[in-house]
């Protein structure tokens, strides 16, 4: 990832600044962070793409299961997200605490509706059969999607908790850059959702 | 502090030549019938003299650095008390570009010299004699198909690969349950057998001899229990085994010796025919895969006398001693859980009924 | 894993006037001395000392487990372990050793020094410093549950597939194993990203990258593959558990699984690792060896970029665990080669050692021999090394005691005897006390002699083609004669250790106040010993490389270099008065790292018992979330420490949530 890509790498002599990439310590972490992260996922995407050549034993196979037009209105919904993640990042900026809580929230319920559409698909899939130990593809599948429905689970807490901590004040003395790391998280895993949406679903 | 004297340094230095020398004389130890450096086929020729090769350049460089390591310690000690320092050197570029062209130079020799023999190990000859290999926790069996050179119908055995000298064998390799790895380090490296897919190996003996070998890959609680034996044959002796192992086994009359009669009931009585196979009596067993320990992948038991080993050859039925042979098998009999990790099961047998059982084995050649 | 890596951004209520106690459960804990501290410290240093010692306790189990492995096999058809238990020991042995012994006793040194090689008051995150190492330890601990609970793991530290499935391991050591290394994998993820923020932004003014001593640069480039290296590895154990716990197919061979699919994923992660391991060990001699020379590394940039060429290189090499599984001639050729080339960059760094020792006065002090023990037995592994990366003939060496030889070389001959350079060298800074050099000899002679008497019949075993993992043996093999010696030589290892414990022992009286003991170069020798909790006092401006050599020695007009007449420490040294730390701005002691660690091997029970225990074990793990980020990274009701109002009042838009929080400058201003 980028974290050596920063802008200066030498701080200063004396200028009492106290970070010497020009990054604060939270976002350059969260970078590395998101770094390691796609490590995790490219292991569970090449997991899948592996095991989806072996065909299955029993049960359906994973694609003919599919339902590309809902998990594409579900997958927009993921996309807008990251629309109003930037929104609630640009009020912020502007130190509009209210209008960011607005997009805050907003994002989250778009995350939460991502993550129903999920549980509603897994329930429409194993209701056609396809259990979580049914086969091969499907143990592949579940584990894959359910790691990013997780994620952004851990996200939609996360939004959570700062649009509800925002009246406290609770949002440090830069508020603008807690946004923002929120927000470089949320949008990875956006990015990560539409890798896992073309080469699991779109490309087969 | 003080610094250890010169001439116990010297000793030092000369008595871990002497250990280097004493190491390098008994790596050819006689009596090592697992030796890699003892190649008895072309095959692991090749690889030993591939080793021997890179040895020989590593074992130069190992020289140059211990030795410019010693000459170091040894030739730019402080003395005590002297405070002053050294040229205070960074470095230099160019003795550091000659330095690195040292290993690069090095290694694209090594690399020139052995990626072709890669090509070569993968490369299985159309002709060569078929042999299914099956790994198994923790025994081999091996299947011959009818081919060219193998005429007169399949027959399968275990523990012991039979093969004709001089010609190069075609191991296709399944594995049963859990990854195996087929060695028999004289006749060439290992190949591993992963269950799910078929490997691809060849061995090849220059003379007629017993080769050892075991399974490679840690493959559960009895793997080092797990051994084999290659048996290299003249081609007619070969021939004339072939011929052998293709007959079938016939029934035993109720009206022949009591003892193998009552033996050959007990073998369905007991349950053996579950799981062990004897060609013309007892075929009941099908070749599944082992998806739990209880499945049936037991020895084909057919000729059994006609191996010199059983139980992964760890337990020796020897040809020309027939005592040792009963006392072996019948021990075996008692407690096949004295193997480790053995999957095999037979409940309590009496005495009487273990010589039956033997009884009627022994019929079996 | 997500959650705890979120914390940063969950650090919000900086400078919150209400928030201690935080959710009204706990009073903050506010001791900084006497043995409740250590439970609750951020303190880099304390977590250092932590770190070394717990990973050398597990030094002395994974060393009891080979010593029960050579008593085993010192005569043929060894009677002193089952099959099964012999099993279970190499598993451990090889699982303790990487997981549990030098990943955390490198994280030690990593800790301790980092921050102050590049003059920084503490680590970036002190509470994920503390997190990572709780749940390390934790996991190390709940890992060893396994061997009272009913069985030690029994598939290999490497647990290839699918003989690690629930069908042919039925016992719960392989799901202790699992979890376990989750945890431990979680624990030095979260490591990373503090080490890594730690060496990236808070080096001191001038401290630029390329005058960062070689042992933080090694340790950088550690820490970077094991960032990307252990979600490879997360994965691979996620699967196995899903697998075992859930019943998934994903090595289920009958549902049409490739067991090729572990190796893969477990040597993606587990090449790296072995750098993982050797690196900041390269990195620890590179700084012993100038220090007792008297003269600078020669090479310091092609020793910095030789380190990060490796790290990348070490991405490339992965198959060459895997040249017998028949993977196709032409991946093996590919895999053959880079592992080839990946020994240029190591002999770039043992000629650049080579380079260093020549022409200069050496003093042979116990660092110094164990560092000179490093450079000659590492390069015995690493020629085994180039050895194996032929990979025809590799086929017969794979899986022998050959390799078992060529990584103990590697890995003892090299992470292990840098580890100990380090510890004779870095202990008077560390405890204020020095270990007997007269001692130390006689344990570097032991460990030395020990090490060559176990490992190096070992070649000969194996190139004799004895397979590695073998639980016994018979004779007639050619065998019998050199497992012996292989098993004198583990008792004379095991001597050099119990030297070692006992020069510790023997330490308790030499109380040095030596601040510089080895007339060090670089900034751990410039302060007092042991190291003060404040590291400096004042902000450190760094105008070279080896800052601390250049503040000591001027060269005369003459060209003559001596030492200056006045050398300035940067804390009071010996006797003089301490520095008063009410005006130092240090990270208060909590609760929440162990806490929240805790919440891990709950959980872990709970998925292998009741399901209960994880619902606990969530709501520990949010709850202390919640905790930790509701409380200030210092405690305004502390003693110590001047407030938040007057230590951080940045200009608008200069500042971060992070440096009102967590971060800690080298200095007040």
């Amino acid at each position: 990832m980028s974290t050596s890509a920063s802008p200066t790498l030498e701080s200063t002599p004396g200028s009492g600044h106290h970070s010497a990439t020009g990054l604060s310590n939270a976002k350059l972490a969260m970078w590395a962070f998101l770094g390691s992260d796609c490590m995790l996922f490219g292991g569970l995407i090449s997991t899948f793409l592996l095991l989806r050549t072996k065909g299955v034993v029993r049960g359906p196979e994973v694609k003919d299961l599919y339902d590309i037009p809902f998990t594409s209105v579900s997958s927009f919904m993921l996309l807008m997200s990251s629309l109003t993640m930037v929104l609630a990042v640009s009020a912020i900026r502007r130190g509009d605490l209210a209008r960011c809580r607005v997009w805050l929230v907003a994002t989250a319920v778009l995350g939460a509706l991502f993550v129903s559409g999920q549980v509603y698909e897994f329930t429409a899939f194993y209701n056609e059969g396809l259990g979580f130990t049914t086969n091969l593809q499907s143990s592949a599948f579940y584990v894959l999607t359910g790691f990013h429905g997780t994620h952004v689970g851990v996200g939609i807490l996360i939004l959570g908790s700062l649009a509800a901590m925002g009246d406290r004040d609770g949002l440090g003395p830069s508020p603008a850059e807690t946004v923002e790391i929120a927000g470089l998280y949320w949008h990875f895993v956006d990015v990560v959702w539409i890798i896992i949406f073309t080469v699991v679903y779109l490309i087969r | 502090m003080t610094p250890p004297l010169s001439g116990r340094r010297r000793w030092l230095v000369r008595t871990a030549l002497l250990a280097v020398l004493v190491l390098a004389l008994s790596a050819c130890a006689n009596d090592a019938p697992q030796d890699t450096l003892d190649p008895a086929s072309s095959f692991a020729e090749e690889l030993s003299q591939l080793f021997t090769g890179v040895f020989l350049a590593a074992t130069a460089v190992f020289i140059v650095v211990e030795g410019l390591l010693i000459a170091a310690v040894l030739k730019f000690r402080r003395t005590p008390g002297d405070d002053s320092f050294p040229t205070q050197s960074h470095g230099n570029p160019r003795t550091e570009l000659v330095l690195l062209a040292g290993p690069i130079v090095i290694m694209t020799v090594v690399a020139i010299f052995s990626v072709g023999t890669i090509f070569e190990q993968f490369d299985v000859p159309d002709d060569a004699l078929d042999v299914t290999v099956t790994g198994q926790k923790y025994w081999w069996a091996y299947s011959y198909p009818e081919q060219d050179g193998i005429a007169g119908g399949e027959f399968t055995t275990a523990n012991e690969l039979h093969i004709p000298t001089g010609e190069t064998v075609a191991l296709e390799m399944v594995s049963q349950d859990v990854i195996h790895s087929f060695w028999a380090p004289r006749l060439n490296g290992k190949r591993d057998v992963v269950p799910g897919r078929t490997t691809t190996w060849k061995i090849k003996a220059s003379e007629p001899g017993v080769y050892e070998g075991q399974c490679a890959e840690f493959c559960g609680t009895s793997h080092a229990y797990m051994r084999l034996r290659v048996v290299a044959h003249d081609r007619a002796d070969f021939d004339h085994w072939v011929a052998e192992q293709q007959q079938e086994q016939s029934v035993p009359s109720e009206t022949g010796d009591p003892e193998v009669y009552a033996g050959y009931q007990l073998f369905e009585v007991k349950n053996c025919a579950g799981c062990h196979r004897v060609d013309g009596v007892y075929e009941v067993v099908e070749a599944t895969r082992r998806s739990t320990p209880t499945d049936p992948a037991a020895p084909n038991l057919t000729h059994l006398f006609s191996r010199t080993c059983i139980a992964g050859c760890t337990i020796s039925l020897p040809e020309d001693d027939e005592p040792t042979a009963r006392n072996n098998l019948e021990a075996w009999l008692r407690d096949p859980q004295s193997k480790p990790g053995s999957l095999m099961v037979i409940g309590e047998l009496s005495e009487t009924e273990i010589d039956q059982l033997y009884a009627y084995l022994r019929t079996l050649d | 894993m997500a959650l705890t890596d979120e914390r940063p951004m969950l650090e919000l209520a900086a400078g919150d006037p209400v928030a201690s106690p935080p959710l009204g459960v706990f009073r903050r804990p506010q001791a900084i001395t006497g043995w409740r501290s250590w439970f609750t410290s951020v303190d880099h240093k304390k977590i250092g000392i932590m770190y070394g010692a717990s990973a050398m306790a597990f030094f002395a189990i994974g060393g009891l487990e080979a010593l029960l492995i050579r008593a085993q096999l010192a005569v043929p058809d060894g009677e002193v372990l089952s099959a099964e238990a012999y099993n279970q020991a190499f598993t451990l042995h090889g699982t303790t050793m990487v997981f549990l012994v030098i990943i955390p006793v490198l994280a030690a040194f990593a800790n301790y020094f980092i921050p102050i090689m590049i003059g920084a008051r503490d680590v970036a995150f002190p509470r994920m410093n503390a997190y990572s190492y709780w749940a390390f330890i934790f996991g190390g601990l709940f890992l060893y549950c396994s061997v009272l609970l009913g069985g030690g793991p029994d598939g290999g530290w490497f647990a290839y597939a699918p003989n690690t499935s629930v069908t042919w391991s039925p016992g719960r050591g392989m799901d202790f194993w699992t979890l376990g290394l989750i945890m431990t994998g979680i624990a030095s993820t979260v490591g990373a990203v503090n080490l890594i923020v730690t060496c990236l932004n808070m080096r001191a003014p001038g401290m630029t990258l390329l005058r960062m001593p070689v042992f933080v640069w090694m340790s950088l480039v550690a820490q970077f593959l094991l960032l990307f290296a252990l979600p490879v590895i997360t994965v691979a154990l996620f699967l196995l558990m899903f697998d075992r716990l859930f019943g998934a197919n994903f090595f289920n061979v009958d549902a049409g699984a490739d067991p090729l699919l572990w190796q893969h994923l477990f040597w993606i992660f587990g090449h790296p690792e072995v750098y993982i391991l050797v690196l900041p060990a390269f990195g620890i001699v590179s700084e012993v060896i100038p220090v007792f020379a008297r003269k600078p590394l020669f090479g310091y940039y092609a020793m910095v970029l030789s380190g990060i060429a490796i790290g990348f290189m070490g991405w490339g090499v992965w198959v060459h665990h895997m040249f017998a599984t028949g993977v196709g001639p032409v991946t093996v050729a590919a895999f053959s080669l880079t592992t080839m080339f990946i020994a240029v960059p190591t002999g770039v760094k043992i000629f650049n050692w080579l380079g260093t020792l020549w022409q200069g006065k050496l003093t042979l002090d116990a660092p110094m021999l164990f560092a000179i023990g490093l450079v000659g037995l590492f390069t015995i592994g690493g020629l085994s090394g180039v050895t194996h990366s032929v990979a025809a003939s590799d086929t017969q060496q794979t899986d022998t005691y050959y390799i078992v030889a060529h990584f103990h070389y590697v890995l003892f001959g090299g992470s292990m005897f840098g580890i100990f350079a380090g510890m004779y060298y870095w202990w008077p800074k560390i405890f204020g006390r020095l270990l007997s050099d007269r001692i130390g000899k006689v344990h570097f002679w032991l460990m030395f002699v020990g090490a060559n008497l176990t490992f190096g019949p070992m070649h000969i075993l194996g190139l004799q083609g004895m397979a590695r993992r073998q639980a016994s043996y018979s004779s007639g093999y050619g065998w019998d004669f050199w497992n012996l010696v292989a098993s004198v030589g583990s008792v004379v290892i095991a001597l050099s250790f119990l030297t070692f414990l006992y020069n510790v022992w023997h330490s308790r009286h030499a109380v040095t106040n030596d601040p510089d003991p080895w007339d060090g170069r670089t900034l751990e020798w410039a302060i007092a010993s042991p190291t003060p909790v404040q590291n400096f006092d004042a902000e450190v401006t760094v105008g070279h490389l080896d800052e601390w050599w250049h503040r000591k020695y001027e060269e005369g007009a003459d060209g003559v270099l001596r030492r200056r007449d006045e050398i300035t420490y940067l804390t009071p040294v010996r006797d003089e008065t301490p520095t008063d730390l009410s005006t130092i701005h240090l990270p208060s002691p909590s609760y929440w790292p162990m806490l929240s660690a805790l919440a891990l091997p709950i959980i872990g029970f709970g998925l292998l018992y009741t399901y209960w225990l994880c619902l606990v074990g969530g709501l520990l793990l949010v709850g202390a979330t919640y905790g930790w980020g509701l409380e200030p990274s210092v405690d305004p009701d502390a003693g110590h420490g001047h407030g938040h109002d007057d230590a951080h009042d940045p200009p608008a838009g200069e500042s971060s949530p992070a440096e009102a929080d967590d971060e800690l400058a080298g200095a007040p201003r």
